[in-house]
């Protein structure tokens, strides 16, 4: 994983000015919004629904395409990666509010789903499901389906499938939206494991409780962007 | 894992559906694979009959469709004995007569001299060749003989009120003589009021390459004032209306069971795509390039279509064989199947899968996944 750094030259990830209209310009989704996410950073994004979240994730994700504006990654264009499911296959993990896990398959099938974009072979990609799903506490469940799962456990495969190229930041969209408050609470707590062993975490959440454990905290607003950065915060870990 | 257990899971975790369109292409390649296979046979079967006979071109009247409708008078022979190059001629009536109640395709039944090549080649199982050139007798094939329940010692009435005593059953692996009788000509021209006529004859030749026998065909042709045709056995054979009608026809319903398949797997495959719209859109989003859910959904599609062909061509093999066992059909059908019919009913089967696969997939590869992920 990344090391996180004190000041980098260079973001890991950063919109410019971006916009997005849709239905020709009659609804706008985001007006030129420009941020910035370091290695090792942990942001909450939190507003309204339909405040244009869900659409800024997509654009930093790679998913959609800005109507004006830039992403850039390392500095580098979106655009310029020759093709942007690569890019999110090395780079990016993504955990979506339902899970989206594939009925048939077993959870550790589930976690290995992304790898076959990897160079891993048959074995070496086992191996890996196996550990990620020690890394969620699962191991015990490897060989259920989902609907044997409960649902936290079932969006504990969908983190560890979201780690299993080794990304550098991981975008989540409402992880919890789903969950009890109990069951949430350790969903949160496994991001703030995630976020002390390095991982770059972008999340979108209505729980005030998650958007704390944050390190920043970013808030749309009809699709314009308030920082109520949190740097007084003490660093932890 | 490996990427054919996700396809597998896939096919595995909807097993109605699997199973409905798998039965779906079995059902398509068996009815082209018995098809073609007994149309095959068909054609073997006719190739085969003359060189048996050691027959090597064929004399019948010019402008003839059906080689039963054929007439010639008898005194032609002479004519033709006399080309140059002819070793012997045989003449042959052949009627179709109906002897079995409520049969569609009648029986074929062959006058031959008692003395010529066709009748001394008999391979008799029972029973001994023909004691006159004009005895009322007749020597059945083993699988008429099995049909009219007949045995050596018994009588056949070839027209009401006229019996003729079996003295021999022959065997034949052909299915056209397997399932025919010989009669002695002039017994057979008596009952039909045909004496001196004949349906054609068989000419035995000096020399036996395609070349020569095309020749020879052409001077016989010359020799008898252009009213005749003169083909070599295998070409006459091959050019045969009944085989030329035969194939169209298995063509004909190839092409519908092709149609109705590749509807039936777009169908399902079109099916699979809309229902996991949302998965699919999840695998792009987690990096799966275009191509991959290309590989997924087609392989899906090409999977059903091989496991489809297998019980397919076994089910055809089954039924090729059942129906070699029946006494009504068992006249025509030959019980193996040619291997290129079943080549052709893999081929057929991989055909309804591309086709009815590829469709589907390129709709999901085409799929933008914030769409999809939107689509509930
Ligand atoms: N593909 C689309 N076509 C048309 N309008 C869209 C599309 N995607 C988003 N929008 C609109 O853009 C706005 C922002 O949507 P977005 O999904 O980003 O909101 P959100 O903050 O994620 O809301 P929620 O909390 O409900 O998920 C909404 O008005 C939405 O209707
Ligand atoms: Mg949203």
């Amino acid at each position: 994983m990344t090391e996180p750094t004190a000041s980098p030259a260079v973001p890991l990830l950063e919109a410019v000015a971006v916009t997005r209209y849709f239905e020709d310009g009659q609804v706008t989704a985001l007006k030129d919004v420009s941020l910035q996410i370091d290695s090792g950073d942990y942001v909450a994004l939190v507003g309204k629904s339909g405040s244009g979240k869900s659409t800024l994730l997509n654009l930093l994700g790679g998913l959609d395409h800005p109507t004006s504006g830039a992403i850039r990654y390392r500095g580098k264009d979106l655009s310029e990666f020759g093709d942007p499911a690569q890019f999110r296959s090395s780079e990016l993990g993504f955990v979506f509010q339902s899970f989206h896990l594939i009925s048939v398959l077993t959870a550790e099938q589930n976690v290995q789903m992304p790898m076959f974009e990897s160079s891993l072979r048959a074995p070496e990609r086992r191996e890996r499901a196996a550990e990620l799903l020690e890394r969620v506490g699962l191991t015990h469940r490897a060989r259920h389906l989902p609907q044997q799962l409960s649902v936290g456990e079932r969006q504990r495969v969908a983190i560890a499938r979201a780690l299993a190229n080794r990304p550098s930041l991981l975008l989540a969209d409402e992880p919890t939206g789903n969950l009890d408050s109990s069951t949430a609470e350790s969903i949160f707590a496994l991001f703030d494991s995630l976020h002390a062993d390095g991982m770059t975490l972008l999340l979108i959440t209505h729980d005030p409780l998650l958007s704390e454990r944050a390190r920043r905290t970013w808030t749309l607003r009809d699709g314009r962007l308030g920082e109520a950065d949190d740097d007084a915060k003490p660093e932890s870990a | 894992m490996w990427f054919l257990t996700v396809i597998f899971a896939n096919l595995r975790g909807r097993p109605a559906r699997s199973l409905l369109t798998l039965s779906g292409i079995a059902v398509a390649v068996a009815a082209v694979v018995s098809l073609l296979g007994v149309v095959r046979g068909f054609e073997r079967s006719l190739l085969e009959l003359h060189q048996g006979r050691g027959v090597d071109v064929m004399v019948q009247q010019a402008g003839r469709l059906q080689m039963t409708s054929s007439v010639l008078r008898e005194s032609i022979g002479e004519t033709i004995s006399a080309v140059n190059g002819v070793v012997a001629v045989h003449p042959s009536l052949i009627e179709v007569l109906s002897l079995i109640q409520d049969d569609l395709m009648g029986v074929v039944v062959q006058g031959w001299s008692p003395d010529s090549g066709p009748v001394q080649k008999l391979k008799l199982l029972d029973g001994a060749l023909f004691s006159g050139p004009e005895a009322r007798e007749v020597i059945v094939g083993q699988r008429l003989a099995s049909a009219l329940g007949v045995a050596v010692g018994g009588t056949v009435e070839l027209l009401e009120g006229e019996p003729f005593r079996v003295v021999g059953v022959f065997e034949s692996g052909n299915v056209f003589d397997s399932g025919s009788m010989f009669v002695p000509l002039r017994s057979l021209q008596r009952l039909m009021f045909r004496e001196g006529e004949v349906t054609m004859f068989a000419v035995v030749a000096e020399r036996r390459d395609p070349e020569s026998l095309r020749d020879l065909a052409a001077r016989i042709r010359l020799g008898v004032d252009g009213k005749v045709e003169a083909e070599p056995a295998d070409d006459l054979a091959r050019r045969s209306t009944e085989i030329r009608v035969a194939r169209s026809f298995a063509w004909l319903t190839s092409v519908i069971a092709v149609t109705i398949g590749s509807i039936g797997m777009l169908n399902t495959m079109m099916m699979a795509v809309f229902e996991r719209t949302r998965e699919i859109a999840m695998l792009r989003a987690l990096g799966w390039r275009r191509r991959r859910v290309i590989a997924m959904i087609l392989g899906e599609a090409t999977l059903l279509s091989v496991a489809g062909a297998a019980i397919g061509v076994l089910a055809s093999i089954l039924f090729v064989r059942f129906l070699a066992s029946l006494p009504a059909s068992g006249r025509l059908v030959s019980g193996d199947l040619p291997v290129a019919a079943m080549g052709q009913g893999v081929l057929l089967a991989l055909l309804l899968g591309l086709i009815g696969g590829l469709y589907p997939a390129w709709s999901a590869a085409r799929l933008t996944p914030v769409e999809g992920l939107r689509h509930d």
